[in-house]
């Protein structure tokens, strides 16, 4: 029963979670994310210079202190040129709370002088406990996509895409979707980043793992990116770091940050006329 | 000097063995096939194939396949397998090299696979256990990169497949497991379920019928359906 269950998911017994998810179906969350983009829109982030910073982490797996992941917060917070913050997905660990999650946000003091946002991505242990509804009280969409303007020299504007990959795939009406923003972006951003969880392939196996993702939609989305000219496309996942570039484009995929990884680590996009990316341990001695 | 030791222990071993002229297990005739399927993914949504699949009984240590697959997704498969094969006292043991080239014309993307394994079949169960690689890389040197492919070094496949009445029957239905197609070779962690079926009729011909699911998200303990096939053909046995 359990491979029953396994294989197409969606079984209603608590006995089998975690090998039954209740949340709903990709293209089910597509649809609820669509209908509250339409409904509010897609945000617009307003910086005054044509550089800034992104700063990004992925798997805190948070399920107790999250240390470092608050560290990472304060790190973001202090720096003036940053007007936002990436997670990746995989924010909680098991049945843990998004309430937990938040509080965790919230205790470190944001900066007075600016707004700080944290983009957040669906992870695959983030819906593994009905934790669906828990999500969308915080973070109502796992589909969207948010701007950053300058109001700088060129007056530059970037365009940031998350996709809800966390059962391992994007679905048909994602898939659509991204299609669309991508050829309505051409001539319309300086730069255009794509992330999502799941990392879509890996080349180096030192951690004894490659991509869930199917080789179909690897293929699509690799073409995707190279066609529409993305620049980069951030993923966790894996746990450990790689950096590979084919057909024009960055493939990254970021180390997690959970407390008991004594690698553990998080990413600085710094946005000019190029991007470059900086990698940066936590919660080490030199940190 | 080693090399011609190990040459020997291997060719007096094979001449040692109880082989037989075919094996039970596979046809002892040479035979080609034709299949229609209709499939749909979440990727390419609905589509259809075509494919053109030969099993050679080449020589009585050894067989091999040749397997052509046309997606209407504007993706083409080729794949050929070479498998010699020990007759034991209760089953076969064999050992199988395959190779695939896939054109997935759609991405501009090609790539090779490659695959060996050790296996095992008797009369009700086949199963085989192995190592494969991958690398993919554009169709077209302008989107190239400083580095020239992707690839994917190391990758488990297996394949398990159960029947419900011996080999020799005049029809089997069959249940498998696997990672690894005719026509493609998946990540070990995005198994395809299979149901396979033939029955013969006559001395020449078979009509096979298979239906396959894809899904997707199971070692993220969040499975879920991605993709299916139903595949109908018919085999002519020379």
């Amino acid at each position: 029963m359990a491979m029953v269950a396994m294989v197409f998911g969606g079984c209603d017994n608590d006995s089998l979670a975690p090998f039954s998810s209740k949340a709903p179906s990709v293209d089910e969350r597509f649809l609820e994310s669509m209908e509250y983009n339409n409904r509010v829109g897609y945000p617009t982030l307003k910086v005054k210079d044509d550089e800034y910073r992104i700063y990004v982490c992925t798997d805190t797996h948070i399920h107790g202190k999250g240390t470092k992941f608050q560290q990472f917060i304060q790190l973001y917070h202090d720096d003036r040129d940053c007007p936002a913050a990436v997670h990746l997905g995989d924010l909680v660990e098991s049945s843990e709370s998004y309430d937990h999650f938040v509080d965790l946000l919230e205790e470190v003091p944001a900066s007075p002088s600016k707004k700080d946002t944290m983009f957040v991505t669906l992870g695959n242990h983030d819906i593994f406990y009905a934790q669906w509804q828990s999500f969308t009280e915080h973070w109502p969409a796992s589909v969207y996509y948010f701007v950053v303007e300058s109001s700088g020299k060129t007056k530059a504007k970037d365009l940031f895409i998350c996709l809800d990959s966390a059962q391992g795939k994007i679905g048909a009406k994602q898939l659509n979707w991204l299609k669309w923003v991508l050829a309505n972006s051409q001539g319309n951003y300086r730069h255009v980043i794509v992330f999502s969880h799941v990392n879509i392939f890996r080349r180096d196996n030192t951690s004894a793992d490659i991509s869930t993702t199917a080789l179909e939609e690897t293929y699509e989305l690799m073409w995707l990116f190279t066609h529409y000219g993305v620049k980069q496309f951030w993923s966790g996942h894996d746990h450990s770091r790689e950096e590979f570039t084919e057909g024009n484009v960055k493939y990254i995929i970021v180390d997690s940050m959970e407390d008991d990884n004594q690698d553990a680590a998080y990413m600085i996009l710094h946005v000019g006329e190029q991007l470059n990316n900086t990698f940066h341990f936590i919660g080490r001695e030199e940190e | 000097m080693k090399r011609l030791i190990i040459l020997a222990i291997v060719v007096i071993g094979f001449r040692a063995l109880p082989l037989q002229a075919h094996s039970v297990y596979r046809d002892s005739t040479y035979s080609v096939g034709f299949a229609c399927s209709y499939a749909y993914n979440e990727t390419y949504e609905h589509y259809g194939a075509f494919s053109v699949d030969a099993d050679l009984p080449i020589h009585r240590y050894f067989e091999g396949e040749v397997n052509v697959r046309l997606l209407t997704a504007n993706s083409y498969d080729l794949g050929g397998k070479f498998r010699p094969k020990f007759i034991l006292p209760v089953g076969e043991l064999y050992l199988e090299t395959q190779i695939l080239y896939n054109l997935i014309r759609r991405n501009s993307l090609h790539g090779v696979c490659g695959a060996f394994s050790i296996g095992y079949r008797m009369d009700y169960v086949q199963v085989h256990i192995g190592y494969g690689t991958r690398s993919f890389w554009p169709l077209f040197k302008s989107t190239h990169t400083s580095e020239t492919s992707v690839h994917e070094p190391h990758n488990l496949v297996y394949y398990v497949e159960v029947f419900a009445r011996p080999h020799t029957s005049s029809w089997n239905i069959s249940a498998c497991v696997t990672d690894m197609t005719e026509y493609q070779m998946e990540r070990m962690f995005t198994p395809m379920f299979i149901l396979n079926s033939y029955v013969n009729i006559g001395a020449h011909w078979r009509i096979t019928a298979r239906a396959l699911c894809k899904p997707v998200g199971l070692s993220n303990l969040t499975p879920s359906f991605y993709g299916a096939e139903v595949r109908v053909g018919g085999y002519y046995r020379f």
